[in-house]
Order: structure tokens, then C-alpha cells, then sequence
């Protein structure tokens, strides 16, 4: 559905985006993970012809974006960073407006109904400038959605929402590919949230494709990384050192033993510590994706 | 591209600061109208202390829903740059500061799409508001002091002069005059897009517009021969005020006043061509900006 080559952007300077290449198959849920300023924005504009890239080449839907932006845009929807809409109208009249500049002229109750999908049926009526940044975000949400695109584009759709909000845009998101076949890209700088969603993803530094694959493989939960801390980390050291844990440990320091080990194996780890009578103070899992995401987070 | 039109449209009526033109128009046009049925008699004595020995003039009479339009529009088509500067000049910046112009420019319209019908919705906002300065300062103003001949006050190089246009040879001066302001202010409705394609706030290319024109309208009133000769041609403020030409009447060898002429029709086609110019030209540079934008807002 989407492919993209070597995508270059600079401002001045700054390059924001270098050589990044990526493809996005139909019916994928595409998670497009970075820390804030990693240039995930930019690339999603790039995406969306808002922003024109420096070199590189995208298409989308077997077509070139560049020579065929209008219907290739025809079956996007999209939604970028914080929809402010226009304030001094309805809901319902943002909604109408956006769908008409889709080239559709929707009745009341298919507006309505649309508005139903992100909660905000009740809504209907009142201006955009009473509304929460959770409630724009879900009006965004609908906006790109409101011509039935084949490919919705998200940026950062969860930001602002309380926790339920957040867990209803997840369901939907997940329901739109799974239901009705929609290719999604969505984007976000929490893995937590994508793994919740995507089944394929990239992650993305300072501009540059850090890795991509299927969720489950990246998030594999063989590759836990375990975090120890005893009573006695020396003693406990040589327990695991001389029993068939050794294979696993990765480091000692300050902060504890460290191993990498598949998630499943936790309880029995923690049956034989205590056999061999060491006290756990704490334990702490996480995969390892999610360190070296970490890691790309703390060195900014 | 009709459907975008309406969207825009619609989207200017509903915003509160579109009025404030409509408002501040009828203020001003109601105060002149107030003034003068109080006390007009004042104003007519100054206007003709210097010629009253020469002309035999009714002044009741002068004073007349004609007269008054025009003392208004006098006025008035010097501020007016200002109210559409405040609806032009928030067209693509307005859309930037409120996060809309990248949820638009994600739907299947081109940017020169997006841009003419900016400019179209400001064309008809311009058109709409002279609509309402007619209905307020011409036929207000021929209800509230009935009609007559109509005399027009001018200085004409060293001299002071005053016309007379008789009254079944008024209303098309003023049919044409509207138009030719209709163009002359989509000049700044052209300047006002321009300026804001190139910010993200609305306030920036408001004032910018609003400082081009007083600093351009300064300056095509400085008197001087090397400013009239090499300046004043290429600002296009010493054309906005070139309605007037269709109120200065055309004379015979002996001076008399011909119904139905202009004065200097050529003088005023000049104006006209470069006021469309100027349109051409700042509607082009916009085009050409905006398709090359990086959308960042």
C-alpha cells in the first residue's frame, strides 16, 4: 500500500529525515514509533504531500504520489498532530465541510452516524471551541474517516485523550483493519501503545530507519530482558552462575543482575531463588526492543 | 470548485470578525449622515467661501443624498483597505494558526484550488461589503436628503474648481465608481492572500497589509515633482482613489458640462489595467509560493 524509498528531507541545515525506506502492505496496522523529533511528522507529511521531499521517492498504492496526488488522496484519510478544526463551528458542520472538500455531500444522519463511530454523537451541535483536545482529537478521527478511505494515516491519534478514550481510538483503529480491511499507519513515540495495535512497525532516529518487522517477531518474547535485585547480589550471582541459568546472565552492576531469557521462564527463575533461599528485593521485565528503544530515548 | 466556493463562504459568514467591516461602515456613514442633517449648512459655507461670489448656489439643495454619498465614499474607500485586509489577510494564514490548512490540503483539492478560492471568497466578501457601503452612504443617504444636482469639490493643480453634475447624470458615475473601487480593492484582497501564505498567524499579514497601504498612501501624497514622476507610478495606491475620475465631467471648447462624458476616460483604463496587474501579479506570486510550501502548521 505504501512504499518509500530513500526519502530525504533537510530544512536548511537540519536534516530531519535520511534515506528512509519502508513499506506498508494493505490490511497492516503499521506502527511508526520515535521519540518526539525523531522526524516521524515529517515523514507523514512527506506522505501526505504537505511537505515536499528533498529527494527519494514514495508511493502509494502502486502510484507515484507526486504525479498522482489528488487520487491518491482521494484514498487517504488522515489526521496530524492536534486537530484545532474551526472552533466557531459545530461538530457537525466541521465534519460536513471536510467531507464536501472529499467531494462527498453526506446527509445529517450519515454525519451523525459517523460521529456515533468516535463517541461524539451527543456532541453533535455544540462548537468545536467547548470541546476538550481528547474530543477534537476523536473529531479528527472522524474527519478521516468520513469518505471511507482505504488507507487512514494517524499521527499521534492518542494524544490528549483520558485512558478510556484511548483504549475506545485503539479498539477502533484494530477494528478498521480487521473488519473492514483498512491499511493504517499510525504513529506514536509509546511502543507500549503500538504493540497494543500494529502488527508491523519501523522505528525511527533522528531521521533514520533504526528497524523494522512484524510486531511479534520485534517483541519476541524470547528476548526479555530481566532486571534482579537480591538480598545478596554477589551470592545470588554465583547460585545462578553454577546452575543452568549461567546461559542467560548478562551483566551485574549496581542496579542488579541482568538476563535475557524468554518471558515464560520468570516464575520458574524466581521458584529457584528462593529455593536456594535468596531474597528478590525486585524484579523487573521488559523486552528488549523496549530497552533499546529506551536507550534511544535517553541519549537525546 | 463551486463546492469549495460555498464552503468558504460559509465559513466567512459564520465568523464574527467578517461583521465587524459591515458594522464599522454603517457607524461611520450613519454618523456622517447624522452630522450633516444636524449641520451640513456649516460644512457647504467652508466648502464654498472662496467661490461663493462666483456661483449662485441653493445650498439646501446641494446637500443631497448624491453630495453625501460622495463626501462619504471621500472617506470611507481610504479605510475600507483595512476591512478587507482583516478578511483576505486571514484566507490561508487563519486556516495555518488553527491546524485546518494541513486537514485541508489532505483532501483531493491542488493548492491553486485551495488559493483561488480564497481569493474568490474575499472577491465576493469585497463586492458584498461596497454592496452594503452603496446601500448605506448612496441610497441611505438619497431616502434621508432626497436627490438633486450634485456639485463636486476639487483641486485641480493650483486651482480650486467646482463641477456640477446634474441629477439624471449621477447614478451611472456611481455604478462605474463601485466597480472601479470592487477592483481597486481586490488589489488588496491579491496583497492581503499574498502576505498570508507566507505566515501562520492571522494578525502578521492584517497589519502588514494594513502598513503597505498607509505607507504607500503617504507616500502617493507627498507632493513633490521627482516623487510624482518616478514613485507615484508604481505604488498602487495612487490608483485606488481613481473612482473619482468618474465624477469629473467632461466639458465642450466653452467650458460647458457634457452629460454622459468623462473628463479623461484614458487616465482612468490606465488605472484599471494596472490595478488588474497588480492582481495578476500578487495572485501569481502566491500561487507559486504556496504550491512550493512546506506545510509545518
Amino acid at each position: 500500500m505504501i512504499k518509500v524509498e530513500h526519502l530525504h528531507k533537510t530544512f536548511g541545515d537540519f536534516t530531519a529525515v535520511n534515506d528512509l525506506s519502508f513499506s506498508v502492505n494493505p490490511g497492516d496496522v503499521y506502527g511508526f514509533l520515535g521519540q518526539n523529533g525523531a522526524g516521524k511528522s515529517t515523514t507523514i507529511r512527506m506522505l501526505l504531500s504537505l511537505i515536499h521531499p528533498s529527494s527519494g521517492i514514495i508511493e502509494i498504492a502502486g502510484k507515484n504520489l507526486t504525479d498522482n496526488r489528488k487520487e491518491i488522496l482521494s484514498k487517504v484519510g488522515a489526521m496530524i498532530e492536534r486537530p484545532d478544526l474551526y472552533k466557531y463551528l459545530s461538530a457537525l458542520d466541521n465534519l460536513k465541510l471536510f467531507a464536501k472538500m472529499s467531494g462527498l455531500h453526506l446527509s445529517k444522519q450519515a454525519l451523525i452516524n459517523q460521529l456515533e463511530r468516535v463517541g461524539l454523537a451527543d456532541r453533535a451541535d455544540s462548537k468545536v471551541k467547548t470541546f476538550s483536545q481528547g474530543m477534537k482529537q476523536r473529531l479528527g478521527l472522524a474527519i478521516a474517516l468520513v469518505h471511507d478511505p482505504e488507507l487512514i494515516i494517524l499521527d499521534e491519534p492518542t494524544n490528549g485523550m483520558d485512558p478510556q478514550g484511548i483504549a475506545d481510538i485503539r479498539e477502533l483503529i484494530v477494528s478498521l483493519s480487521k473488519e473492514a480491511g483498512k491499511t493504517v499507519l499510525v504513529s506514536s513515540h509509546l511502543l507500549s501503545e503500538i504493540e497494543l495495535m500494529a502488527n508491523r512497525m519501523i522505528i525511527i532516529h533522528k531521521g533514520k530507519k533504526m528497524v523494522e518487522g512484524e510486531v511479534s517477531q520485534l517483541l519476541n518474547p524470547e528476548q526479555t530482558s530481566v532486571r534482579l535485585t537480591t538480598g545478596n547480589d554477589l551470592i545470588a550471582m554465583k547460585v545462578l552462575s553454577a546452575s543452568q541459568w549461567s546461559v542467560y546472565m548478562e551483566s551485574q552492576d549496581a542496579e542488579g543482575i541482568g538476563l535475557t531469557m524468554n518471558k515464560k521462564l520468570i516464575p520458574e527463575l524466581v521458584r529457584f531463588l528462593t529455593a536456594s533461599q535468596i531474597d528478590i528485593l525486585s524484579l523487573q521485565h521488559r523486552h528488549s526492543l523496549e530497552d533499546y528503544f529506551l536507550k534511544l530515548t535517553q541519549n537525546l | 470548485m463551486w463546492s469549495l466556493l460555498q464552503i468558504e463562504l460559509y465559513k466567512i459568514s459564520r465568523r464574527p470578525r467578517t461583521y465587524i467591516a459591515f458594522a464599522a461602515i454603517a457607524a461611520i456613514v450613519l454618523i456622517f449622515q447624522v452630522a450633516f442633517k444636524a449641520d451640513g449648512q456649516s460644512y457647504m459655507n467652508l466648502m464654498l467661501q472662496n467661490v461663493q461670489d462666483n456661483f449662485e448656489i441653493d445650498r439646501n439643495k446641494a446637500i443631497n443624498g448624491y453630495f453625501m454619498c460622495y463626501i462619504i465614499l471621500n472617506t470611507l474607500l481610504v479605510q475600507v483597505p483595512i476591512l478587507v485586509a482583516l478578511v483576505a489577510g486571514d484566507a490561508i494564514s487563519g486556516e495555518a494558526n488553527m491546524g485546518t490548512l494541513r486537514l485541508m490540503l489532505c483532501k483531493p483539492i491542488s493548492r491553486t484550488q485551495v488559493l483561488m478560492v480564497k481569493f474568490l471568497a474575499s472577491f465576493i466578501f469585497t463586492i458584498i461589503l461596497l454592496l452594503w457601503m452603496a446601500f448605506m452612504a448612496l441610497f441611505l443617504s438619497m431616502l434621508i436628503f432626497g436627490t438633486n444636482d450634485m456639485l463636486i469639490f476639487r483641486v485641480k493643480g493650483d486651482e480650486s474648481q467646482i463641477l456640477q453634475i446634474t441629477a439624471d447624470d449621477i447614478l451611472w458615475r456611481y455604478i462605474a465608481a463601485f466597480l472601479y473601487a470592487a477592483v481597486a480593492l481586490t488589489v488588496i484582497a491579491a496583497l492581503s492572500i499574498l502576505l498570508s501564505v507566507f505566515a501562520e498567524n492571522s494578525i502578521g499579514p492584517i497589519v502588514a497589509t494594513v502598513c503597505i497601504v498607509i505607507f504607500f498612501t503617504i507616500v502617493s501624497n507627498i507632493n513633490v515633482p521627482v516623487i510624482d514622476r518616478n514613485v507615484k507610478p508604481w505604488l498602487f495606491t495612487s490608483y485606488l482613489v481613481g473612482w473619482k475620475g468618474f465624477f469629473y465631467i467632461g466639458t465642450n471648447a466653452d467650458g460647458q458640462p457634457l452629460k454622459g462624458s468623462l473628463e479623461n476616460w484614458e487616465s482612468i483604463r490606465n488605472s484599471l489595467n494596472i490595478l488588474i496587474a497588480h492582481i495578476i501579479v500578487f495572485l501569481g506570486i502566491a500561487i507559486v509560493v504556496f504550491k512550493r510550501k512546506d506545510i509545518l502548521s
